[in-house]
């Protein structure tokens, strides 16, 4: 099994919108590095929710791959929002931390919601035009993503982790 | 839900109190439509700076963090998706692709 390393998604972005040659960087350039510093940090969630419920020694496996795909952008989408909230959704508040999740999870589900937008624009929106500082700075945006969740209480990040695969009804 | 020239106000002056070490120039807003069709705030604010010089990933976060404190004390809960750019970044040519 090949998992996107987010880092190399990263660097991929970095270098999609260095300087051309000649000529003003090419939307198709800058749009697909933005696109792809979403991507980093949307992977970096896949690999993290498999590794926690199936198990790293088990990349590769049948059942690796069915957690890996069971998430898509609509249901991070939704435990971002559910995180974020001053008053979550009652059906939540039993596997939340009782005074709400801390600083770094906060600030990694905004910054999440902020990339997929900005992903979908530049994926979707010809009306756009974007400059490579909207990619820079998206890059840097999900740089820091990453670094709020490898910074996240370990218990916390289970927890996000929980509710994404297994949402409470 | 605030009128956008509220945002617009509010905008302004959470990016005045978090972007200290710049000189604003001017803030704008437009709504919008999110991926999964719910209505959102695009933001652009322009900063005194050269090209390349527009502040980086941590201003922008900063930034939609205490945006997005302010307006849910509003009881404004639409997504805000903030640029920071000079105004050199503006007026770099960007390929059409038409």
């Amino acid at each position: 099994m090949s998992i996107l390393n987010p880092e190399h998604l990263l660097a991929q972005a970095t270098r999609l919108i260095e300087p051309r040659p000649a000529g003003p960087p090419l939307q198709v350039d800058v749009r697909r590095a933005i696109s792809a510093a979403y991507y980093a940090v949307f992977h970096a969630v896949l690999t993290a929710a498999a590794d926690e419920m199936v198990g790293r020694v088990h990349r590769g496996t049948p059942g690796y791959t069915l957690v890996y795909r069971s998430v898509d952008h609509k249901a991070l989408r939704t435990v971002c929002e559910m995180a974020q909230a001053r008053t979550p959704p009652p059906r939540y508040r039993p596997f939340l931390p009782d005074n709400g999740f801390a600083e770094d999870i906060r600030t990694f589900v905004r910054d999440v919601l902020s990339l997929q937008e900005r992903r979908h624009a530049a994926d979707y929106d010809p009306t756009d035009q974007f400059r490579t500082a909207h990619a820079r700075q998206t890059i840097e945006l999900a740089r820091r993503a990453l670094h709020h969740w490898d910074n996240a209480p370990r218990s916390e990040r289970k927890t996000l982790l929980t509710v994404l695969l297994f949402p409470p009804r | 839900m605030l009128e956008l020239s509220q945002v617009k106000d509010v905008a302004d002056q959470v990016a005045r109190a978090t972007l200290t070490d710049r000189q604003l120039e001017a803030v704008s807003v437009r709504p919008s439509v999110d991926s999964f069709g719910s209505d959102l705030l695009r933001i652009t604010v322009v900063v005194h700076g050269a090209a390349g010089d527009s502040p980086g990933g941590a201003a922008v976060e900063a930034l939609e963090g205490a945006l997005r404190d302010r307006l849910d004390e509003l009881d404004d809960h639409r997504l805000a998706i903030v640029d920071i750019l000079t105004p050199a970044d503006l007026a770099v040519d960007v390929d059409s692709e038409s």
